[in-house]
């Protein structure tokens, strides 16, 4: 028996304090959630942390204060809705902030409390369903506890009436010896339970999560739907520079569950955006596409159906990487992008909700209305990580043999209603000096016309990379000119966006119709969980070039960048690089928890189930062929005729069997003898008698009985037999056990007489 | 003599005990549960206090008990004039031998009956202090033992104050037991005053044990098993006195074996040969309650009394009984 225990005012301390630890919690989730000042938070953080740390704060802000407290929240937080009408979340979660602060800042009554694990509980499931971070698991998985500690405690002082702590509660604390004797008061027997109840909460909340009807928290309420913004290098419009600044963050933007790890390309174009039209620096999708509901195709449905064959095109003799029949799993990251990646065109892409979606049919992009908050993620079947894609019909009708078109940035030409797409992909808003250079660049280069596209792109990246180095940072100085075209002048080094836009500026120039291409390059595969990862910096700009007649074929102008010889699985050079080791290990934490919650919708609930019949079946199955195998063999062993041989085998299976029944029938009085050497107890510790025990629970038992006799007149005359047996068991209880070897008759007799009083025979 | 060590006959006891038992209950009616407790006292060789208000029978449960037994029997009524040398004796000299002859006074019986016990001066009172533990008497550098088995049955009225003098704590720990009688019921009352016993003169008790009888019981007394969680027990409850804020001290280790001893008498009465946690929660308020006193103060030795077995049974609840 465990003689520490708490008195009355430890229990309200510990109450007290877990309430604040409660609440430090449940701040640390919306530190993830993006909608607060951080640096609001931190403060509310900072004034409960040291209200923790010297509990003794609270008992000496002075009454005068509390008494104005109501007055200025209401003033606080009204003003606070007001001032942000539209946007409900940010005020509600200063709102929550406040109360808690106000909550920990006094000394709390029954009420109270129960107020404050309300207020956490809130805190906690906004920022929960809205970041769906695993951090968030982490979270929860601390929260959960204290939360239910902090509740039976509220209960366990229910009878103390609604006392609260004052200053004086907390004369002689101190933390040192506060924890020192809480450490002393946790018995084994106690955090057993504790963890068991805790371990059943998580069992009974983990079917919960299996079973119910799958839903969105943040899509089904409606103030919870929180809009963010995407990077900017991936949104419709893209500046120089855009998508390096991006290239400088290392965080995972992208994981990609593939079919297999051989399906996956060693180097491989994520498509996301594509645009059309370019001006001094700036690249976009161009009005008309955007408007053009031919092109972009605005619906709601949780899936996208492409006629994936005929969006691949013919491979002109390249060997390229094989279309996979399998499912591709994107999670993408919350606030990276409305446009979702492909390795290119697919048979359907799904959803685990009906979305608003943009699907872009002859650029092949897709995007959802906006990016999302949290992690996002969709599957696609049959996926062509291909680079020759179909030119749509109108490319097709209207490219080939389409001159370029030059006009000053400042020309009629560009200005709405006028130039219309697909001859967006030829136009060249520059000055007529700027535009002259490039017709100097694309004679230099020569073959104009006469080669084909990809022989000519070629040539193009060949005097690219040989004029210019790469860098991350690039220092160009316009003086008017266009900016892509005073740095193929000046000759600096540059990164994939020059390279990019002045491919497209020669190639324009030179009447090959080209666009830019924004996504992703590159990645790793973790070996841990085996998956692909990708992060910001890996974000990329490549170009496509139209070849005349029917398809659209990458060509990445950047040094370092895929040439077509190299697409193919044998002829890469490549191989997909791999991480390994801690990192990967703590990444694959995340993708397990994206695989199995973020990502369990209805469909993989149908799986389990199914997984779950499919086991149950083949282990019924299994178990009826194994005890027929069983039958069957035994059954022959028995009708083969009897030798000498079999005949011992037989005497010994049965004296084995006479000795195990004598033996368990008999271990208590062994396991009694084996404890009266010295030996034994070493060897068994100091356990209680096993006889001892025995009898003293029979003992609990008879004496129950015994009550019932005085009941029951017809069994009066044996009443001295009851006695009898009741001696012997209390002998053999309490007795110097020199009946030791009578004690099973003694509880055969014992339990026969219990068995007679309550039945009366 | 010969007593076997080995194995205590517990039923024969028993049976020993009973005859006892019957006989007081013949005079004493309808007070068995005292007169089980003066039995258990008697074979634990332990001395025994009854305490009540004059009149309820307390000098003739002594007398009954003591002619129960085959043995001397001595009643000294305590009043304030008693000397010491009245209860133990005196040197005379005698002129014949011509030296001091040591005259035994009525403390050597084997039964003695102390009437009234708080009426005689402290300095009497202790004058039974080494009688009472070692059975022995000192007078003038000479040490005589008193004839086994030797018991002091007392008696006190605990209320009337007037004349009388408190005993001592150490006085009272010489005492095994506390009893007190209570009125009898309605029934047997009416026996009583149907039966014409004036006084206890009149009473024709016989002994119906032998004194070789009553000292093979105190042989075997000690021998009583008691198994380790029982101990155990006895430790707890032991423990929770001498923290208990209502006391002003705990029991001492002479009252932690005082009620191991009990106990055992208590298990061979109803005849068992090993104690049971029963034996030791029934023998907790007669051996216990004497020996502590309450922090606040009380009106009389009654009041105190009856609170003092409030927390003690308090305590008995609150400690696990083993099982």
């Amino acid at each position: 028996m465990n003689p520490a225990r708490l008195n009355l005012n430890e229990l309200h301390q510990l109450k007290w304090l877990l309430g604040t630890i409660l609440s430090l919690i449940a701040l640390w989730t919306l530190f993830y959630l993006d909608v607060s000042n951080q640096l609001f938070l931190a403060a509310a953080f900072l004034v409960v942390s040291a209200v923790l740390v010297f509990p003794r704060l609270p008992g000496r802000i002075p009454e005068l204060i509390w008494k104005g407290v109501t007055p200025i929240l209401i003033v606080l937080i009204v003003g606070d809705f007001f001032l942000h009408g539209g946007d409900f979340l940010p005020p509600l979660v200063r709102m929550i902030t406040y109360l808690l602060v106000v909550r920990c800042l006094a000394y709390r009554r029954r009420r109270e409390d129960l107020q404050l694990i309300l207020l956490c509980l809130f805190m906690a499931v906004i920022s929960g369903v809205l970041t769906m971070s695993l951090i968030f698991a982490f979270q929860i998985v601390i929260f959960t506890p204290v939360a239910m500690v902090l509740l039976f405690m509220v209960n366990l002082l229910e009878s103390s009436k609604d006392r609260t702590l004052t200053l004086e509660d907390w004369d002689y604390f101190q933390w040192g010896h506060f924890i020192d004797h809480i450490r002393r008061v946790m018995d084994i027997k106690l955090i057993g339970f504790a963890g068991a109840l805790f371990t059943l909460v998580v069992v009974v909340s983990s079917l919960i999560f299996v079973v119910m009807p799958r839903f969105r928290f943040d899509q089904a309420i409606p103030f919870l739907q929180l809009k963010s913004s995407s990077l900017t290098g991936f949104s419709e419009t893209i500046e120089l520079g855009g998508v390096t600044d991006i290239i400088e963050d290392d965080r995972v933007a992208m994981r990609l569950d593939a079919p297999s790890k051989e399906l996956m390309p060693a180097n491989p174009y994520f498509r996301m955006l594509v645009m059309d039209y370019y001006s001094n620096g700036q690249f976009s999708m161009s009005r008309s596409v955007r408007n053009n509901p031919n092109i972009t195709r605005t619906f709601e449905s949780n899936r996208i159906n492409q006629s994936l064959y005929g969006r691949v095109s013919d491979t002109r003799g390249y060997e390229q990487p094989e279309l996979s029949a399998g499912v591709w799993t994107f999670y993408l990251e919350g606030g990276i992008s409305k446009y979702l990646p492909a390795l290119g065109p697919f048979k359907t892409m799904r959803f685990q909700k009906r979305q608003e979606i943009d699907s872009n049919q002859t650029f092949l992009t897709h995007n959802l209305d906006s990016a999302t908050k949290s992690v996002f993620s969709y599957q696609v079947w049959t996926m062509g990580p291909t680079p020759f894609l179909s030119a749509s019909r109108e490319d097709r009708a209207r490219l080939p043999g389409a001159e370029p078109i030059v006009a000053d940035r400042d020309s009629e030409v560009w200005a709405t209603g006028g130039l219309e797409y697909p001859m967006t992909l030829l136009a060249l808003p520059l000055a007529e000096s700027d535009a002259a250079y490039l017709r100097r660049v694309v004679d230099e280069i020569g073959g104009a016309g006469v080669l084909g596209a990809e022989d000519f792109a070629e040539r193009i990246i060949h005097y690219l990379q040989d004029r210019h180095a790469y860098s991350m940072a690039s220092k160009v100085e316009d003086r008017g000119r266009d900016k892509i075209v005073a740095w193929m002048q000046d000759g600096v080094s540059g990164h994939c966006e020059y390279f990019a836009g002045a491919f497209t500026l020669i190639a324009r120039a030179a009447g090959y119709p080209t666009r830019v291409v924004v996504g992703f390059n590159g990645g790793s595969w973790n070996t841990v969980e085996d998956y692909f990862v990708v992060r910001n910096r890996n974000a990329h700009a490549w170009c496509e070039i139209f070849d005349g007649t029917d398809t659209w074929i990458r060509m990445d102008p950047t040094p370092g960048g895929q040439r077509l010889a190299e697409t193919g699985m044998a002829g890469g050079s490549r191989v997909l690089s791999e991480i390994q080791g801690w990192e990967a290990w703590v990444d694959s934490l995340r993708i397990l928890w994206y695989r199995s919650i973020v990502n369990f919708d209805d469909e993989s609930q149908r799986d389990l189930a199914a997984q779950f019949r499919d086991y149950g079946q083949v282990f019924m199955t299994e178990f009826k062929a194994t005890g027929e195998r069983w039958v069957s063999a035994v059954k022959t062993w028995v009708t083969q005729p009897l030798t000498l041989q079999r005949g011992l085998i037989y005497v010994g299976i049965l004296l084995l069997i006479v000795v195990l029944v004598w033996l368990y029938r008999q271990r208590l009085i062994i396991q009694g003898r084996l404890m009266e050497t010295g030996w034994g107890r070493r060897l068994m510790g100091n356990r209680p008698d096993p006889i001892r025990q025995k009898a003293g629970r029979l003992l609990v038992r008879y004496e129950a009985a015994l009550e019932k006799i005085n009941g029951r007149p017809e069994l009066w005359e044996d009443t001295e037999a009851f006695h009898r047996v009741h001696l012997d068991l209390q002998s053999l209880r309490f007795g110097n056990l020199s009946n030791r070897t009578e004690a099973l008759d003694i509880f055969k007799a014992a339990r026969l007489m219990i068995r007679r009083a309550y039945r009366g025979g | 003599m010969t007593l076997s060590n080995k194995t205590v006959p517990a039923p024969k006891i028993k049976e020993t005990l009973s005859r006892i038992k019957t006989n007081v209950g013949r005079f004493i009616r309808g007070k068995d549960e005292v007169i089980d407790k003066v039995v258990v006292c008697l074979a634990a060789n332990g001395h025994l206090l009854i305490e009540d208000l004059p009149g309820v029978g307390k000098t003739t449960l002594a007398y009954c008990l003591a002619r129960s037994l085959d043995c001397s029997f001595s009643r000294i009524q305590f009043t304030s004039d008693l000397l010491p040398s009245d209860i133990i004796g005196v040197s005379i000299y005698d002129d014949q031998v011509k030296e001091f002859i040591f005259k035994k006074g009525p403390i050597f019986a084997n039964i003695v009956l102390a009437d009234e016990i708080n009426r005689t001066t402290p300095k009497t009172q202790s004058s039974l202090l080494e009688v009472m533990d070692r059975s022995k008497v000192s007078v003038d550098g000479q040490t005589y033992s008193v004839q086994a088995p030797f018991m002091v049955i007392a008696t006190q009225n605990p209320v009337d104050y007037e004349g009388t003098f408190p005993l001592p704590e150490s006085q009272m720990d010489r005492f095994l037991m506390r009893l007190s009688m209570g009125y009898p019921a309605y029934q047997y009352e009416m026996e009583i005053l149907k039966a014409n016993h004036i006084n206890y003169d009149s009473i024709q008790a016989d002994p119906v044990v032998t004194r070789q009888e009553m000292m093979e019981i105190h042989h075997f007394v000690p021998q009583v098993f008691i198994e380790e969680t029982v101990l155990d027990y006895i430790l707890q409850i032991i423990h929770a006195t001498r923290t208990e804020s209502e006391f002003r001290s705990g029991i001492s280790t002479r009252g932690t074996l005082t009620l191991r001893l009990a106990a055992q008498a208590h298990a061979l009465f109803n005849g068992r040969n090993f104690v049971t946690p029963d034996d030791v929660s029934e023998m907790v308020l007669p051996v216990l309650t004497h020996r502590l006193s309450l922090r606040r103060q009380t009106s009389d030795t009654l009041e105190e009394r009856l609170a003092v077995e409030g927390v003690l049974t308090k305590i008995l609840g609150s400690i696990k009984v083993p099982v």
